[in-house]
């Protein structure tokens, strides 16, 4: 397996060829947030709190790093202000879906990011559901049963429902 | 998210603070979407607030659309009648001018 050499946070990183940026940054111990992710799941990169700035011969843009295949000289940039904006905004906007009781890890990160939770809960209706729509339930049950379940509707009124 | 909160401009009930919601919401569409349908989606919204911004204040401040669109923003009032009576009405002039020329 060919090994590929890549900067995570200026700090020089070997990886497996096929790894993503996730997996490298944990081997080489650099904690990035995640919700959506699930080691037995392929990745969408759905929640995008994983979100990081890569940088590729001067072109700079964010990616998900769950979804990312590590790439030779890339350059990743897992904390900035510009990122935990970005993080602080996805948390902000996950809870609009998840109602007033929000799940332990999303309550967790906001405290970690600086989310006020309550910040659109005046815009749309709410429903008590914990559910950000991350897809992992979708992912799971597409690569066990071809897809019993999956997304209804768009933009806020999206929901995960049994398919006909 | 986006489109409740610029209805709530539309119709009049905007706040400062909702600008500010749009800013930060659609600067992240715009850094951090998977794809272009995201990244490009809010450009009508952006580019309104960075050419016509005294229009967005006009919504926020003074509940009205200088541009006469918003409907919720728009009042309508039935001009005062004025009573004419036919006989003192100026008859219609029934002469025909001459040609100037």
């Amino acid at each position: 397996m060919k090994t590929i050499e890549l900067e995570i946070d200026n700090k020089k990183v070997r990886a497996r060829e096929g790894m993503t940026i996730l997996e490298a940054a944990k081997q080489s111990g650099i904690n990035i947030p995640t919700l959506c992710f699930d080691e037995k799941t392929d990745h969408l990169g759905c929640c995008r709190i994983c979100s990081v700035q890569i940088e590729r011969s001067g072109r700079r843009s964010i990616v998900t790093d769950c979804s990312y295949p590590v790439e030779k000289g890339l350059n990743v940039t897992t904390r900035s202000s510009k990122i935990d904006k970005i993080r602080k905004i996805i948390l902000e906007l996950a809870a609009v879906g998840s109602g007033p009781d929000v799940s332990s890890d999303l309550y967790r990160l906001s405290s970690d990011y600086g989310a006020d939770l309550n910040r659109f809960s005046s815009v749309g209706d709410q429903i008590n559901s914990k559910c950000i729509l991350c897809g992992l339930c979708v992912n799971r049950c597409i690569e066990a049963t071809g897809g019993a379940i999956g997304f209804v509707a768009r933009a806020g009124n999206q929901s995960i429902s049994r398919q006909n | 998210m986006l489109s409740a909160t610029l209805r709530k401009i539309y119709e009049g009930k905007g706040s400062a603070t909702d600008l500010e919601t749009i800013r930060d919401v659609t600067e992240v569409m715009e850094t951090s979407s998977l794809c272009s349908l995201g990244k490009t989606a809010i450009n009508p919204v952006r580019t309104s607030m960075k050419y016509f911004g005294d229009e967005w204040d006009a919504h926020i401040e003074d509940k009205a659309c200088p541009a006469k669109h918003c409907k919720p923003l728009i009042n309508y009032t039935i001009a005062r009648a004025t009573r004419v009576n036919a006989s003192d009405a100026e008859p219609a002039s029934t002469s025909v001018s001459s040609t100037p020329w």
